[in-house]
């Protein structure tokens, strides 16, 4: 099959039926991303952007691709990773986007829960477990992360964190909550995070909030990133790879409904940001950040783990 | 006609009897795996679902799925 704009071997057909070689598709890809950028207002002019790195193949795309569009502003980008100690994973991951952030020459900041909480997650869940604490991998996992990159993000002078989420992480998301009965964290979603505007709360943006997680992965192998497929082990306890396992199915049988899922989705979320944005919000008396009670989520997991440590524990100050 | 595949995912290589004239998506509704999770690989260059194939081509299915 031939690219339909140039008659090169086609990689790719979208949606609508677009047959395009690899040099267009990058170009497709790329033109999305900035359409998603400028009519979101995702990214202003001059502002500082923070990329939360994973070492996995959508926020080092994500990275790549913002690290060439601000060529000519590159003071204002840089990376952040979090190492939360799962091991054989994330150190694994990490090793990748250490290599390509030296190799660009990207100022990555890099920081771990063992320094900033005083334990790795595999400790946590370890001691989660032992001690019938029920908190979940995931919810450790992504709670202190987003605490984490939130405080540094502020403290480093960023005013926006760009995410590597794709639309099929967005639709899962979206269905997951549907099916949770969570309107409070659906308003929370979109391409530009938050409900509150809070100065304490830096905004999170999602560039790649149109592509599919399919069209992540082509981008990513055409601008030389290495994909891997090192799965993280606590993803076994998963409901998300339930519902990524049914929403692809379903794709196959009514393709774009992924892409429909969050188009809907996006008619309604003013009305769930006006609903649920009027609450004000204070500030976490621990760690200072962003909280609807008096201490925040992350503040809350660190005070159960803490008591089964040994030693010396740092609250994350 | 035989194909042999690989699938990343699983880190396993199958032979795969297809009709004549199939192409990548035939491959794929034969193994049960959707579209949006793998990218097809012949020849080590990226192929479309339209693709077609021929007894003992061989093909790669890369996930597209990294796990954050
Ligand atoms: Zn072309
Ligand atoms: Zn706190």
């Amino acid at each position: 099959m031939a690219c339909e704009d140039c008659e090169k071997r086609a990689v790719y057909i979208s949606l609508s039926g677009r047959s395009l070689c690899s040099k267009h598709f990058k170009k497709y890809f790329e033109k999305k991303v900035i359409r998603t950028i400028k009519r979101h207002g995702l990214i202003e002019y001059g502002e500082r952007i923070l990329v939360a790195c994973s070492g996995g193949k959508d926020s080092t795309a994500l990275l790549s691709f913002l690290w060439r569009l601000m060529k000519n502003k590159r003071e204002n980008i840089a990376a952040i990773a979090v190492d939360e100690g799962i091991s054989g994973y994330r150190d694994v991951k990490l090793r990748g986007l250490v290599e390509f952030c030296e190799e660009n020459n990207i100022p990555l900041n890099k920081y771990s829960f063992k320094e900033q909480y005083g334990f790795t997650l595999d400790e946590a869940v370890k001691i989660s477990r032992e001690n019938r604490l029920k908190i979940k991998p995931c919810y450790i996992c992504g709670v202190l992360r987003r605490s984490l990159i939130n405080t540094y993000a502020r403290r480093l002078g960023f005013s926006k964190v760009a995410t590597g989420h794709n639309l099929d992480d967005e639709a899962q998301t979206i269905l997951m909550n549907y099916l949770r009965g969570n309107p409070s964290l659906l308003a929370r979603l979109g391409p530009k995070t938050g409900i509150v505007e809070d100065d304490g709360f830096v905004q999170r943006v999602k560039p790649f909030y149109f592509c599919t997680e399919k069209e992540d992965a082509i981008y990513a192998i055409l601008t030389g990133i290495e994909v891997d497929f090192v799965e993280c082990p606590y993803h076994v306890e998963n409901y998300r790879l339930e519902i990524r396992d049914f929403l692809n199915r379903l794709d196959s049988i009514i393709p774009g409904v992924k892409h429909s899922l969050v188009n809907n989705f996006l008619e309604i979320l003013p009305l769930l940001k006006r609903e649920y944005s009027a609450r004000s919000i204070g500030r976490c008396r621990v760690c200072g950040n962003p909280s609807a009670g008096e201490v925040c989520r992350a503040c809350m997991i660190v005070e159960k783990i803490n008591p089964f440590l040994g030693g010396n524990v740092n609250l994350g100050q | 006609m035989k194909v042999k595949v690989f699938i990343q995912r699983l880190r396993e290589t199958r032979v795969v009897d297809l009709e004549e004239n199939s192409r990548i998506e035939d491959l794929l509704k034969t193994l049960r795996i959707s579209s949006s999770e793998v990218i097809p690989v012949k020849k080590g260059v990226i192929v479309t679902e339209k693709e077609p194939l021929k007894e003992g081509d061989e093909v790669k299915l890369l996930s597209v799925v990294s796990g954050g």
